[in-house]
């Protein structure tokens, strides 16, 4: 009963051009990529979640987080262990490791590791929002009317429409190794991934066989006759769409901006740079929260003169 | 319409050919079924028609083929797309897009055809298959049915003159397997589109088909009328439908003339045989087992799922020691649901489960599995290793059982199932009944006291399903207890079951005897009981349900 795909909900969001949402989606990721201030990532982050509260997905944004969350305790944990750089130890590890020897776990690395968290779950969301809120047909009609790109463009949209299919699979792969006495849950985090690794094999071989059956599909409906595409539908840009879709690139125009004043930048080694609370520093967060969440703000007027 | 002249074809990774010496004709307008064993060479050829054989695949061929007046290896499968359409089994695998009318104009905008041209069409195979109500909606949120229909719509769009399809229903539940039946008929007789179907469930089709090819071996055994074809099979290991074999029983004991195909005929053909003949002994005798111990109890169950929908309703049930249980009910009614509590695949939302009178509310379907097993409806589930004995064997060795009961087991089973000779095969390369058997058997292995089969014969063939049915009866007489979930009627209506549970919106709404719950039902009923319905006035009980219990009252 898990649903991995896009449905189409009556929102301001969902009516938003595909465009729109996939300049935007892409402009928070860039932005997460340059930022460093755990705050400003924080505020970013939160930004997203407006989207996800007008989209109504909180349900389906929720199994998103979870997978973003435990790949986040995982990169917490592996940089905690391994990166040793920083002043301030907060745990001396007593006893040799092998490989390793004696070392010391510090603050810096795990607020490090703690901001690059932040920033893995701000590009998933912005991509949860993506997939939820945007027909994949939409964005492959869009790529379409590009025809170098319409082989890649088709491509990209069976691989997006591939993923709940995936993860049905995986799944199913997991509850059928479970009935056959293979034990996936353990205490030990290293041994669960040991194990689930199980699931590999079996997934990638129904993932071919279910390519393989795609592509006769493809073939018998003359896929690839190598006359130019043509589309049954087709939505045109209108005035209010190329405000939101400035609008969207807000983020982007707060990456460049932060580049050249610079703002985001933040100092984690070798002791944490402390965070000033200024009206300057409070005024640039909320900017970029707004910068962030803008296209959803405006959205919501897109919808109320689609109402009129 | 389709000329097939000394046709031999060998797949490029294969020794043995597939297709041997085929020969056939099949005139416009025809509505052909093509049957057979799995592995007969079916499906091979048929997409010999259009050109995804050789031109897909590889391979050696041999031979000529004409369709609509081309040679689909010279033309490929780009323009043959036009002449012929094909619709696969699985409808989750053929959809290309997310919503109902671009996955219809797929194949057109691929052929670069103008929008108004496209628009025109779209309306026309909408109505002509009867899904103009779905045309906004998303593929996903479609039931199977739905899907394959729109499927077909999407290849009628590109106007082809014949339409293919193979085992279009082996993966739909009844309902929509009798929705996307009545399209073809449709198709067939209103539009006079040249079809042909490969389809196992024989009963659902044989009253509209005019010709059946029989294939085996590669090569065609049999090409007739249906009526013959009843008697060309009966020599062979194939069960027919329980009517059809009870049509040519009949017809050999010199009772009738002609094999009824349908309801009706075999109500008008039985009339006076039941007049004239019924003595009115009758062995219904069920089979009633002293009933052993609980094995599974569920008290008030409930279960939510994620996205809000009940899936059960307060379900309390308790299955015994040795008991042969079915469940039925429509799509989505609550069945699997059902099941995946009993080893806690799935946990109540409130209620309490309990396997050998203990809660299983803290266990993993792992650590149960010992006890129960459960076969999924799709065998690939079930495949992982690089051989069929590794396969076989690794339940055993999750359970930590010594080398030489592994390898003992493990012998024991692919013997009993048919398939020491593929202990080395890669399981993902057997054919599809091959494949059900080494799934079956690497659960069976482990010998659980409780068996759980969801839709185990959807996409069997007739002589499989027979295995499996005879192979469970065996374990159910050795003290297993089986719990069988199917939507075949046929099927459960066999005198192994002992007790049948009829399923309806997450809740049990009939739970008895199989007699009891299949007699005089107007969806639940097997055709044997449909048949007798009218013959109250001669004597003839209305709850018989296999054709043994009317032979044995005809003196």
């Amino acid at each position: 009963m898990k649903s991995y795909a896009y449905r189409w909900l009556d929102t301001p969001v969902h009516h938003m051009h595909p465009l729109v949402m996939t300049t935007w989606a892409f402009s928070i990721m860039v932005l997460s990529f340059v930022i460093e201030d755990p705050v400003m990532l924080a505020a970013l982050f939160a930004a997203t979640l407006t989207l996800v509260y007008w989209a109504q997905i909180f349900d389906r944004w929720w199994g998103f987080f979870k997978l973003a969350l435990f790949f986040s305790i995982f990169i917490v944990v592996l940089n905690v262990i391994f990166m040793h750089q920083g002043n301030t130890v907060i745990f001396k590890i007593p006893w040799e490791v092998p490989t390793m020897g004696h070392f010391d776990i510090t603050l810096e690395a795990f607020f490090y590791s703690v901001g690059m968290a932040i920033r893995l779950i701000t590009m998933i969301t912005a991509f949860a929002i993506l997939t939820y809120t945007v027909n994949p047909d939409d964005i492959f009609e869009m790529l379409m009317k590009v025809r170098p790109l319409q082989r890649t463009a088709f491509l990209i949209s069976l691989a997006v429409s591939y993923v709940p299919a995936l993860l049905r699979d995986m799944d199913n792969i997991r509850i059928s190794l479970q009935t056959r006495g293979y034990e996936l849950e353990d205490k030990k985090l290293v041994n669960r991934a040991k194990k689930s690794s199980a699931i590999l094999l079996p997934l990638m071989m129904n993932s071919l066989d279910r390519s393989l059956q795609k592509a006769e599909s493809m073939e018998a409906r003359a896929y690839g006759t190598g006359k130019s595409r043509t589309c049954l539908f087709g939505r045109k840009l209108t005035g209010f769409d190329a405000l939101l879709l400035a609008a969207s690139l807000l983020p982007l125009a707060a990456m460049v901006l932060s580049l050249l004043i610079p703002v985001g930048k933040y100092q984690y080694y070798p002791e944490l740079e402390p965070i000033r609370l200024t009206t300057g520093y409070a005024a640039a967060v909320l900017l970029l929260f707004l910068a962030g969440s803008a296209v959803g703000y405006l959205s919501l007027f897109k919808r109320r003169v689609d109402i009129d | 319409m389709i000329d097939i002249k000394k046709l031999c074809f060998t797949y490029a990774d294969s020794v043995r050919p597939s297709l041997e010496d085929v020969n056939l004709h099949v005139e416009g307008s025809e509505m052909v079924l093509i049957t057979g064993p799995s592995g007969g060479g079916k499906s091979t050829l048929i997409r010999c028609l259009n050109g995804i054989v050789p031109h897909f695949y590889g391979g050696t061929i041999s031979g000529s083929v004409v369709v609509a007046g081309l040679s689909p290896f010279k033309a490929g499968t780009k323009e043959m797309a036009e002449k012929v359409g094909m619709v696969f089994q699985d409808p989750e695998n053929q959809i290309l897009t997310n919503s109902v009318e671009r996955e219809v104009a797929f194949g057109m905008e691929g052929m670069g055809l103008e929008r108004s041209l496209m628009a025109k069409r779209v309306e026309e195979v909408l109505d002509t298959v009867g899904i103009d109500h779905l045309r906004k909606r998303s593929m996903e949120g479609l039931s199977g049915g739905e899907k394959q229909k729109v499927i077909i719509a999407s290849v009628l769009a590109l106007q082809p003159e014949i339409l293919v399809l193979d085992e279009p229903t082996s993966s739909l539940d009844p309902k929509g397997a009798e929705e996307v039946l009545h399209v073809i008929r449709r198709l067939n007789g209103e539009f006079g589109t040249t079809i042909l179907l490969i389809e196992h469930r024989i009963d659902r089709v044989i009253p509209f088909v005019d010709r059946i090819i029989h294939m085996d071996g590669g090569s065609v055994k049999f090409d007739g009328t249906p009526k013959s074809w009843v008697d060309f099979v009966a020599g062979l290991d194939y069960e027919l439908p329980q009517m059809l074999d009870l049509g040519r029983d009949l017809k050999r004991r010199g009772f009738i003339g002609e094999i009824p195909l349908t309801v009706k005929e075999g109500r008008q053909a039985l009339a006076p045989v039941f007049r004239e003949h019924w003595s009115g002994t009758v062995s219904a005798a069920d089979r009633l087992r002293e009933k052993g111990r609980s094995i599974v109890c569920l008290d008030d169950v409930w279960h939510k799922y994620e996205d809000g929908t009940m899936g059960l309703r307060g379900v309390s049930l308790n299955v015994r020691q040795g008991e042969f249980l079915a469940i039925i009910g429509r799509n989505a009614s609550g069945k699997s649901t059902l099941a995946s509590h009993m080893n806690s695949i799935l946990k109540p939302t409130k209620g309490t489960v309990r396997v050998e009178g203990i809660d299983i509310k803290n266990e993993s379907p792992a650590r149960l599995a010992r006890t129960i097993g459960y076969v999924f409806q799709n065998p690939n589930m079930h495949l992982f290793a690089d051989r069929v004995e590794e396969e076989v064997a690794f339940i055993l060795n999750n359970f930590g059982f010594p080398e030489k009961e592994v390898t003992r087991r493990t012998a024991n089973i692919l013997n009993d199932f048919g398939l020491s000779h593929l202990k080395d095969a890669y399981p993902r390369d057997l054919s599809g009944g091959e494949k059900q058997r080494v799934a079956l058997a690497s659960v069976l292995v482990a010998e659980p006291k409780l068996v759980i089969l969801d839709e185990p014969t959807r996409g069997l063939d007739s002589s499989r399903k027979n295995f499996l049915i005879e192979y469970l009866e065996q374990y159910n007489a050795r003290g297993g207890t089986v719990v069988l979930i199917s939507h075949d009627i046929e099927l459960i209506s066999r005198p192994c079951v002992e007790r049948v549970i009829l399923m309806s919106e997450g809740a049990i709404v009939a739970d008895g005897p199989r007699r009891k719950i299949l007699s005089k039902s107007l969806n639940f009923s097997p055709q044997i009981n449909r048949l007798v319905q009218p013959f109250g006035q001669y004597g003839v009980p209305s709850d018989l349900l296999v054709k043994e219990e009317i032979l044995c009252g005809l003196s």
